[in-house]
This record gives C-alpha cells, structure tokens and sequence, in this order.
C-alpha cells in the first residue's frame, strides 16, 4: 500500500486521528479511478413495491391458466426469446443485450414461507434472513467488511437496505452534488476521547467527509450525461455512472426505482415501471460501455416480492412470492436463463408460484464468483451466470 | 440528608428524564438533594394530552375494504394514511407542550417496547388506543401493562394474535412475548414457545367493538408445559414470566441503555435494580427511583455517554434553545425529520422497536442532524437585537453546561454573542450525546 492508497483509507476508517493523521492529509489524496484499477462493482437495482414478475418474464402464450387467471393483464403482445419465456414488450431496449450475451435471467427468485409484507419481505431480502429469523445487518455486511478495506457501498436513495450495519462503510445519498454540499453542514472534529458513544460521531464524521471527498472528481465528469435522457431512474443512474468513472470507488452502488406495488390498474403503471428500468440499464449500460468499465460492472436486480398470479378486480394483482431477476455486465454469461420457471400448476396455499430458486444463491454468487471471496451462505451454491 | 446538586447536575437529570434541556426546569432542581430532585421528577405533573384527532373505526373500514368497488379500497388506503399522520402529529404536539416530559419519554419508550405499527395495523384507531393503554400504565405497574398488552387490539392484529386458533396456532406473538416483553433471547425453547401460542389460542379481537375477545371454540384448553410448570390459557403463561427473575432483568437492562448509557448494561447494578423492580411486584416508579439514585447514573463518566434519540435531538432541541426560528418548525416538519432520522412515530423499524443508542448515527442521519441544528440555529450570527430570542442571563460557562453534557470537542467562538455561543454549541459533536 503506498502513501497515497494509506491516506485514501484512512478517512473512511475509524479512529483516522489515533492513527496519528490530520484530516487535512487524510482528505487530500485523490481518489485513482476505478477503471484503472480494475476493481469489480455490483450495481443494485431495487424494484420497490413488488415487481409482478409475471407480466416481467412472461410464460409463453399457450399457458392457458396465465391467460384465465389474468383477464386484462396477460400480455398477448411479448418479446420473444426463445426459450419458453418472453419478455414484456417495454424491455426492448434490454433485447439486444441478451442477444449479445450480456444480460441473463435468473427464474422464479424467492425463499421459503414466503412474507407478503413489505417490511418484512424486503427485511428477509437485505438481510439474507429467512422467515423464521430477524437479521439486522445487510446482507453485504456479511461479505464486504472483512476483505475489502475500502468504500463498501453508496446509495442513491434513502436507507442502506443491504448495506446497513456497523461494519459496512456505507453512505447514502439523494445525489453526489447534494452530498457534497450537505457535508460542509457536518462538523469534522479531532479528539481523543475514552467516550464510545462520541468516537462514534466522529468517526461518522469522518465518514462523511471522506466520503465526500471521494465524490468531489465525479460531481466534475461531465461526458456522461449526454447516454441519459431526463428521468428520476436515468438521473439516478447517471449519478451512479458519475461515481464510477469519476472513481468514487465504492464496491456497490444501489439504486431505487419505486412504483412496483400495482395493485390498481396495473396496465399501464407496470409497462411504463418496465420501460424506465430497461431504458436507463440500456443507457447506463452503454455509458460503462463508453468508459470501458463494461467488464468491471454487475448490475443485478432485487424486488421484495413478485405479485400474485390471479389478477384482482381493480385491475392490479396483489402482494405474491417469487419472481425473476436480471443480470446484466460485461462479464455476465447472458443470453440465457438460470433457474426452473414457476410451475403454474404447482400453487401454494394462497393460490401463488413456489420459488425454485433461492435468493441467497444469487448473494452467493455475487461473493465467490464476482469477488472471490467465501460464500458466507455454504448451504446455497452459487449460479454460474458470471 | 444528601448534598446538593449543582446546576450540571440538575441538566443532567432533566436531560435524562424529559425531552432536552430546558432552562426553568433545571433551576428548580438545582440546589435540591439527589432524593428530593429525583421524587420531583419521578411526580410530574398529570398533562392530559389534546383530545385525538378523528378517525374512521375498524367496522367502517372493513366494509369500505371488502367493498367490490376498487375505489372505495383506494380512498380507505388514503384514509388510514391520513388519519396516521394526524395521530403522529396530536403526539408530537404533545412532545412539544407538554409540562411533564417525563411522561411522553416513557410512553415513547414503552411504543418501543411494546411495538405495533400504523404500516401493519392500518388503523390508526386502534394505535390510538394502544397508545392511551400505555400513557395509563407508563409510569405505574409493569404486570398490569403486560396483561393489557395481552388483550390490546392493535397488538392482536400487530403480532397475529387474532390469527392464533386451536387448529392452527401461530407464534408470532408468543415469541415476542418470550423474547421482548420478558425473558430475552436464550431464556427459553422452541417448545416453550410453541406452549405459550397454544395457551394464547382464541385470544382475539372483537372489530365492531374494537375491544379484546376470548373466543372460546378457537381456544386449544389443554396443558402445556412452560419453563417447567404447566400453563391452560394466556394468563398462567403472563404469571409464570412474571414469577421468574428474567423478566425484571429485561427491563432493567433496557433501562441501562435508556438512563444510563450506551454500553452492555453493568450485570450487578442492574441485578440490584430487577430485584427491587420485582420485589415491588413490577412498580415501575420503584425500578426508576432506584435507576436516578444509582451511583451509576450520576457517575460523572456517564455525563455524554447516551446518544441522543431522534425525540430527544428534534423535540428536545425545540424545546430547550430559545430560538424564534423553533416556531417555524412545524409539527409536520417535526413528523417528516424524525422519520428520516429513523424514528418514525406510530411506525418502528421492526418488531425489536427503533434503534438505541449508537445505531441512531450514520452517514445519513449525521447529515439530516447536522442541517437541523444547523436550520434550528441558523439566525444571522451578528443580529443586533435580542427580539425573539428568550437567553437566560448567565456566563458562557453557564451556556455550556446547560447545552451539554461535557466539553465541547471544538473550540468555541472568540467573538462574543449568544447567538453565535448557542450555534457553535448546538453545532458541536457533543450535542448529538446527553
């Protein structure tokens, strides 16, 4: 580790003034960029509300029971894949990714005893628990801390979801520019102090402001702009587009796209819900592609829960269980799917899809085969989609 | 008779126990023993809260719910949503008001406790009732609380109670129970959780009424076996936990980290603490006496060693810094803050309650903390008159013992002027801990 690599990690860890450091010096180094130095990222994607993976990846037209069950909401009109399922017509602009090779399907995504609860279901999914366990921590905290002495996550949002915990170094924020400027706000203060309660604070401080710091280069990257139109996601994306070739240098970047929890006149809220997410992958894609970060890049999708097959009388469907995910990078063996496809004819009691694939082998993978680090969940393998 | 405490101390002990710091309360202890100072506290003042905002019962829900019109389930959806904030805002108001702050501290407390949220309930009605089952019971007797927990709506729907029947028993709340309400995690086993539900089956809720019912042919009736002794029905299981020492233990450690500090409570203090607790037969006046007497509590290397809940920074700020910007936070300001620091009332994380000490800080909360001191403190620092601002005439030393619990980590201006005194206290690492 050279001085200025020293310099760079001692502002986010804790105790940088015991190390004998001023925060003038700890803050000073820049950031290398990202794509120099080769370092692997995961790109969260979070579906909230409930993505209705059915009307996601479609089962082919000839399931009889998809069309009964969903009177207004089967999709007749579908993006062929060749391979039993379709996607919704709104993903196109992911079409030409998947025929490249570069995005994969994992199937029918969930856990046992499935939670129909927001809070709940979306707990179990950040904290890699079960139905039966409370977690606390993110599941991320279970495989960054030990082994990456870096940024471990930024996100774009509000709440660390699976990045919560005290060992994860984690920040979140509605945009680096904002983050900055807020960041004066906060008070950076040295002392030594016996105190736990108070070392903590600075050490959040310091937190903050090396965060910050890191930022300051990729608030100034202006070429990646022109690969996004206007739009929440694409605004969030471009952020997270900014923080990488501006060498922000954090291992996992999270981002938000809210209004999956349709209910009512599903229609048209889910088409234009699947048309934000493959436009701004497509652009944010494309932009990676650009700055030849393309390899160094997993986007992966995650969403509480999928919707429940019947369609419900206003229109919508309801809280459900599993649903398919998608993969997406340079490195993604893409152009196929992972996983069993539901079993329309195999429902639990509620009249819902049994996952066959469970979440925690995707967390699995993301540890041993993206970073190649242990796999903190031994009893779920890996899938081989990276 | 014991010696008189000094004006730190007095902060100290109002700090604790109410919500901030506020200038009147601190003289009047000031200059008072430790016993008698604590008895003042320990009997507020009775603050009746306002009357409660409307809210649409549980039976005309229901039938807006199950209605077939879609719209009548949007518009009941947008009703709860509402009437919740509403209720969230008829407590904050009380926060803000109240005389007796000791008493909300407590409440809030126990709605961490005993947790329920408006997100699974959706029905502000019943939290409201919840809420005044645990304002009744805050500072009076833990065993009658529990029972009334036991039977509360809100906490029936919360936990699944209501779901709990003999052919098809659900733990959810007797788990709980078990592991938050009184023994704590590892002091019991699987089997006796599966006892407790069984003995709890048919406890359920009347929704017309919106009141407790036992309903007989869902009730299981037979004996089950917990921690060794055989219980029927949900009040053997609520008198076994209480006869067994555990229980009073879980609340004394809780209140460790409530008046204490942050750190793993002291096994024998609060040993000493359980004991009298249960010897009182769960009188919480008698558990809290023997907290605010501890030596324990007034050590001075506690001073600053608590980290300030979001209720305590937000309210307690508006509270205690005379500010004629505290006006312009609005209760709904005050509502929308507390959520982004992570205390969103009426509506906890999770079934263990909000965080506690110190989980309230992260990068995102020391951002959203920092710009409400900041917001809160942020008068033109050179402002020539005095208008709207009520600064009690004392030294600087004075103001910073009054605004904190230790030093200051950072220096304090050198350019006099209370304004700019107050902001660089309130701006200080210090102030997020009391």
């Amino acid at each position: 580790m050279n001085r200025r690599e020293f310099a760079k990690l001692a502002a986010l860890t804790p105790f940088a003034s015991i190390l004998g450091m001023t925060p003038e010096l700890a803050l000073s180094a820049d950031a290398e960029p990202a794509g120099t130095t080769g370092k692997r990222i995961l790109v969260l994607v979070d579906l909230a509300g409930g993505n209705d993976g059915l009307n996601t990846l479609i089962p082919q037209v000839k399931q009889q029971k998809y069309i009964d069950l969903r009177p207004t909401l089967a999709q007749k009109k579908v993006i062929d894949i060749g391979t039993g399922v379709a996607m919704h017509t709104s993903l196109e602009p992911l079409k030409s990714w998947w025929d490249k090779g570069q995005l994969a399907w994992i199937q029918n995504v969930g856990y046992p005893k499935p939670d129909r609860s927001h809070f709940r279901s979306r707990d179990i999914w950040e904290t890699a628990s079960s139905s039966d366990h409370q977690l606390v921590d993110g599941w991320l905290s279970m495989v960054l801390p030990a082994r990456e002495h870096g940024l471990h996550g930024i996100v774009v949002g509000s709440g660390l979801g699976p990045l919560a915990g005290k060992q994860c170094r984690a920040v979140a924020m509605h945009d680096p520019r904002t983050f900055v400027k807020q960041a004066t706000l906060v008070e950076q203060a040295e002392c030594e102090t016996s105190n736990p309660s108070l070392a903590h604070i600075i050490d959040v401080q310091h937190q903050v402001h090396g965060a910050s710091n890191l930022l300051k280069r990729s608030i100034r990257v202006q070429h990646v702009d022109r690969f996004f139109r206007p739009s929440n996601f694409n605004n969030d994306l471009k952020s997270v587009a900014k923080m990488i070739v501006g060498g922000a240098g954090a291992s996992v970047y999270k981002v938000t796209l809210p209004g999956f929890d349709t209910h009512a006149g599903q229609a048209v809220t889910h088409k234009n819900q699947l048309h934000y997410l493959a436009e701004g992958l497509d652009s944010f894609a494309k932009a990676m592609q650009n700055f030849k970060l393309w390899d160094n890049v997993l986007v992966m999708t995650y969403s509480e829960f999928g919707r429940s097959l019947s369609e419900n009388l206003s229109g919508g469907t309801d809280h459900g269980t599993s649903a398919p995910q998608l993969v997406m990078g340079g490195s993604v063996k893409g152009g196929q799917l992972y996983g069993d496809s539901p079993d329309l004819n195999n429902l639990d009691s509620e009249g819902d899809i049994q996952y066959t694939t469970d979440f925690h082998s995707l967390y699995a993978s993301v540890a041993e085969r993206w970073w190649g680090f242990e796999n903190p969940w031994p009893q779920h393998a890996p899938i081989s989609f990276v | 008779m014991g010696k008189s405490i000094n004006f730190a101390e007095a902060r100290h002990l109002v700090a604790r126990t109410g919500l901030g710091a506020q200038w009147k309360y601190i003289k009047k202890l000031e200059g008072r023993t430790r016993e008698q100072a604590v008895q003042i506290v320990l009997h507020p003042k009775i603050s009746n809260p306002p009357s409660p905002p409307r809210m649409t019962s549980w039976n005309v829900r229901m039938n807006m719910h199950e209605s077939k019109n879609p719209q009548h389930k949007m518009k009941m959806h947008k009703i709860s949503v509402q009437e919740g904030r509403r209720l969230k805002r008829w407590w904050i108001q009380q926060m803000r008001k109240t005389p007796s702050p000791m008493v909300e501290k407590m409440v809030l407390f126990w709605h961490g406790h005993f947790t329920s949220s408006l997100d699974k309930v959706e029905q502000p009605a019943l939290l409201y009732k919840q809420h005044m089952t645990l304002r009744h019971h805050a500072m009076g007797n833990y065993a009658s609380m529990l029972k009334a927990i036991a039977r509360d709506p809100a906490m029936s729907v919360y936990l699944d109670g209501m779901l709990n029947e003999k052919s098809n028993p659900n733990e959810n709340f007797a788990r709980e129970l078990l592991e938050l309400f009184t023994l704590g995690h590892g002091h019991y086993t699987e089997k006796d959780i599966q006892s407790v539900a069984k003995a709890f089956t048919g406890w359920s809720v009347n929704r017309y009424q919106e009141r407790f019912q036992f309903n007989k042919e869902e009730h299981d009736g037979s004996a089950h076996k917990l921690l060794g002794k055989w219980v029927k029905d949900g009040d053997d299981v609520i008198r076994v936990l209480l006869e067994h020492p555990r229980t009073a233990m879980t609340i004394a450690e809780k209140f460790w980290n409530l008046f204490i500090n942050d750190q793993e409570p002291d096994a024998r203090t609060v040993q000493v603490w359980a004991k009298q607790f249960r010897q009182s037969h769960y009188n919480i006046k008698t558990l809290l006496a023997a907290v605010l007497n501890s030596d324990a509590f007034w050590a001075e290397e506690n001073r600053g060693g608590l980290t300030k809940s979001p209720v305590d920074l937000v309210i307690g700020s508006l509270r205690t810094v005379p500010y004629k910007y505290a006006k312009r936070f609005t209760d709904k300001d005050v509502e929308g803050i507390l959520a982004l620091l992570g205390q969103d009332l009426f509506d906890p994380v999770n079934v263990k309650g909000w965080k506690s000490g110190m989980d309230w800080i992260d990068a995102e909360t020391i951002m959203v903390r920092s710009s409400m001191v900041n917001k809160l403190t942020g008068d033109s620092l050179n402002a020539k008159t005095n208008k709207g601002y009520e600064f009690p005439d004392a030294s600087p030393e004075q103001y910073q013992q009054w605004l904190l619990a230790q030093k200051p980590v950072k220096a304090l201006p050198t350019i006099p002027g209370k304004v700019r005194l107050v902001r660089a206290l309130a701006l200080d690492p210090m102030y997020q801990l009391m």
